[in-house]
């Protein structure tokens, strides 16, 4: 199983560099607590979705269906994302 | 004389409650539903499985063998619907000309299962590829009913009918048609079904709009109205449904999928349509509303009219989405649900929003018409949509079935004059405010090796990642053209300014992405952020974004004059005094996928080099622009437009003739005022081809020298004729004509100074034969 370092990684080079296609910043300047909306990388509702896309293509988990409640709170950072794609893997979380 | 006034004589409608009207009003009358299992393609790894299709069909029943390989679905079904509706109307061949008769099509997404059945954006071939531009299927109705009026295709994704209702409406009350077929159609898309799913915008049970389960349903099918003047109809004794009294298009500028949260957006639409028509909006008894279903659409959508109507008014208005019966149609979601408005009203009917229970929160549902028709008494009634890119549409009608409509006789303001005051253009000359004068000093064109123009280096606010290169050429060419007639939305009400755009594909570098991702990896892996670029009117929704364009927005493809017909429908909006300022654009973008259409489209080897860019202008009422001391380019005198349907240029000459002579007519110009042609095309105008001799024969012998910038600019399928009509403007204003298209202007080439009250010819071409011509003049300062 994935580690929460490669986790990390993954998230952020393969989805948010290379399936959001986020310009003028590298995976390694993205920060595990930034924020990814708003303030932080500013990603909007669409990218959000595109990020739970990204998660199932990369990592076969299913996440259809999620609330937009349940993405705010997993998906704030890269580090609340993998700790949250790291219990599903595990099966310990269970989708609301 | 007076402005004609528009009335509904035919219609014609298939979709998942069946196959004709009949069949889909009596269903409607029994609460029955269309949503049911999706056939087409697997969705065991949707959020949803179903759908509204149109099943049991059998397209053998209405075509030969060689038109279903021509015809994809969305075009059979929208001859299907176009069909009906002409049928009813009763009109018969010597009713009217069939030059005066033309189809006003929307769509969402055009040709795209052309694609889909390839399976692959890679290694198209040539005959299905060559279906997939969303222009074609419009065309091809208007082709297989041999019309030859104004053609037009608006894409504005899920408003695209109601707006083509609306366009069909203009062309109609300005007298460019006596007759319109006016509709939309769009079939079963498993990619599209895809990025809905990515979305989470669907509903895994039939949709209930305004109900407490969040989610659309999808469907398909088509619908068109007969359109004719309220004097033709009476004295054919047609049947009256209703009558078109005005409609209202506006922009969000908001957000590429999601409404304006307060439904500001749809509320200017409407506040636009009771205008245009006169009447107060205490006189509206109904509404039948957008409402797809979805958590962002209903509750955005009903804030916005409890705004305009007033808390306490709106209270007294019924309203209902009828898209419970029979799904979202997208494209044809207007023209569906106001077909089946008429039919209901016609038995004195509402139609319902079925499967409802629970109000979700916020929602009044008192005056929701709930799971079956009610009867009641409607005057007047407003249809709603609203799309993704922003777009919204709403159209007052009055139902005659409730009577016949008398209105004293109406004062009518005088026309317009329509103003030239800014130009801004992105091209293989660079990019630039004000004239495009690369003939001037044998300006160098830009490498080829690089990219053409980049948004964020020319200004970084107005870019967003990802943005697509014709999104950057046309936000560019918009921006330039708003600073050279130093104006700003922003700084004026935003809803006085429109935004009036043409695209023949759209970006298809974005839509590659998107479909690589879902035909390589499968249809769960549909990307959510390409997903909206897939409606071509996402660019026009970008540029009012950026630049804050919040009144009249629409978007339109024909294959070669989009760029022209955006403009007519401009300068009409301008001279009804709809809107004080527009912006007029077109713009095309080279990829890998444009290259193999332009393969299938036999653009291939045309005589030209593919070009690609933006072009904007500024349109103004004249009158205010000396007022406010503007700098006028030009004046636009009249338009004229024509669809032969033939797309080569010799096997019907005289479409060009006829586009000019139209043109002239309208601006009330004689062939001697005219100094020069600008010719628009794939082809090059050669003087003594027999192509352009029956052009030519309108003028004087030898007199007018015809010209194509297309050797210098290349073909630049939509922007082109928008490029052609600012050389135009610029040689008005210059002493010198171009000395393009090769030897032949040569001795034509230095002209004196053009004296006031020149005049120019601009004529444009798609294609299909769909042409548009424009007369352009530097006599504004006199009046007329």
């Amino acid at each position: 199983m994935k580690s929460v370092e490669e986790i990390k990684g993954i998230i952020k080079e393969s989805i948010l560099i290379d399936r959001l296609e986020l310009e003028d910043i590298t995976a390694e300047e993205i920060g595990d607590e930034l924020p990814l909306f708003g303030e932080g990388l500013g990603l909007d509702s669409v990218e959000a979705l595109d990020v739970v896309a990204g998660i199932e293509a990369e990592f076969g988990v299913k996440l259809q269906g999620m609330d937009q409640g349940a993405i705010k709170e997993h998906f704030y950072s890269v580090e609340t994302l993998s700790q949250f794609v790291h219990n599903q893997l595990a099966g310990e979380a269970v989708l609301e | 004389m007076g402005k004609n006034r528009v009335v509904v004589t035919g219609i014609g409608i298939i979709c998942s409650l069946g196959t004709n009207k009949e069949q889909v009003i009596s269903r409607m009358k029994r609460n029955e539903t269309g949503i049911g299992q999706i056939t087409r393609f697997p969705t065991d790894k949707f959020i949803s499985r179903i759908g509204a299709e149109v099943t049991d069909y059998h397209p053998d029943l209405y075509f030969t063998d060689e038109e279903q390989r021509r015809y994809d679905y969305c075009s059979q079904f929208g001859i299907i619907a176009a069909k009906e509706a002409l049928e009813e109307s009763g009109i018969s061949s010597g009713d009217y000309s069939l030059n005066r008769f033309g189809v006003a099509f929307g769509s969402c997404n055009g040709g795209i299962n052309s694609l889909e059945e390839q399976g692959t954006v890679k290694e198209l071939d040539l005959e299905r590829t060559a279906r997939y531009p969303f222009f074609q299927q419009g065309d091809n109705i208007a082709k297989h009913l041999g019309l030859h009026g104004p053609v037009n295709t608006i894409n504005t994704a899920c408003a695209a009918s109601g707006n083509a209702i609306g366009y069909a409406f203009d062309m109609i009350r300005n007298q460019y048609a006596d007759v319109m077929l006016a509709g939309g159609s769009d079939s079963m898309s498993s990619s599209v079904y895809s990025g809905f799913n990515v979305l989470q915008a669907l509903n895994s049970s039939p949709c209930s709009p305004y109900n407490d389960k969040f989610g659309l349903s999808l469907g398909e099918g088509a619908a068109f109205v007969i359109l004719e003047t309220l004097e033709r109809a009476k004295q054919r004794k047609a049947t009256i449904y209703a009558e078109i009294c005005g409609y209202g298009l506006s922009s969000d500028a908001y957000h590429e999928t999601a409404p304006e949260p307060e439904g500001r957006g749809i509320q200017v639409a409407v506040d636009f349509a009771i205008k245009n028509a006169g009447i107060a909006k205490e006189q509206i008894d109904y509404i039948n509303t957008h409402g797809t279903g979805t958590k962002a659409n209903d509750s955005a959508e009903l804030y916005g009219l409890r705004q305009l109507f007033g808390e306490e008014a709106f209270r007294k208005v019924l309203y209902s989405s009828s898209k419970a019966y029979f799904g979202h149609n997208l494209g044809a979601a207007a023209a569906i649900e106001y077909a089946t408005t008429l039919l209901a009203l016609r038995e004195g009917l509402l139609p319902a929003t079925l499967h409802f229970e629970t109000p979700r929160e916020g929602i009044d549902a008192a005056n929701l018409i709930a799971n079956e028709m009610q009867a009641h008494h409607v005057a007047y009634f407003l249809c709603n949509n609203s799309a993704f890119g922003g777009h919204n549409c709403s159209i007052v009608s009055y139902n005659w079935a409730a009577g016949e409509r008398t209105v004293e006789a109406e004062e009518l303001a005088p026309a317009k004059r329509v103003a030239i005051v800014g130009q801004g253009s992105v091209s293989r000359y660079g990019h630039g405010a004000g004239m495009i004068d690369f003939w001037q000093e044998n300006k160098e064109t830009v490498s080829s090796e690089v990219p053409l123009f980049s948004l964020k280096e020319y200004n970084k606010e107005l870019y967003e990642r990802r943005m697509n290169a014709l999104s950057q050429y046309s936000i560019g060419a918009a921006h330039l053209a708003l600073q050279d007639a130093k104006l700003s939305a922003a700084e004026q009400h935003s809803t006085d300014v429109g935004l009036f755009y043409g695209t023949s594909r759209g970006s298809l570098d974005s839509a590659y992405k998107y479909l690589s991702a879902i035909f390589e990896k499968g249809p769960e892996h549909a990307s959510g952020v390409y997903f909206p670029d897939m409606v071509l009117n996402s660019t026009a929704g970008k540029i009012a974004k950026k630049l804050g364009v919040k009144g009249y927005g629409t978007s339109m493809s024909t294959g070669g004059n989009d760029g022209m017909m955006s403009a007519l429908y401009a300068y009409e909006t301008v001279r009804a005094g709809i809107q004080t300022h527009v912006l007029v654009g077109a713009g095309d973008e080279h990829s890998l996928l444009s290259t193999q259409v332009d393969a299938a489209l036999g653009l291939a080897d045309i005589d030209y080099e593919i070009g690609e860019g933006s072009a904007f202008l500024v349109l103004m009422d004249l009158e205010q622009a000396k007022l406010e001391g503007r700098d006028i380019y030009a004046e636009l005198k009249g338009f004229g437009t024509v669809f032969s349907g033939q797309e080569k240029v010799e096997d019907e000459p005289q479409a060009l003739r006829e586009v000019a002579q139209a043109a002239l007519q309208r601006a009330d110009v004689k062939p001697s005022d005219i100094e020069f042609i600008l010719i628009d095309g794939r082809f090059e105008p050669k003087e003594q081809s027999q192509d352009v001799q029956p052009l030519l024969e309108l003028f004087p012998k030898g007199s007018v020298p015809l010209l194509s910038l297309n050797d210098r600019l290349g073909y630049c399928e939509s922007a082109g004729s928008l490029l052609h009509l600012m050389a135009a403007a610029n040689i008005m204003q210059s002493s010198r004509l171009a000395p393009v298209y090769g030897q032949e202007v040569a001795a034509t080439s230095t002209l004196a100074q053009k004296p006031q009250g020149s005049c120019g010819l601009v004529i444009s071409s798609s294609i299909n034969g769909n042409y548009t011509a424009a007369v352009i003049t530097n006599g504004y300062t006199h009046s007329s």
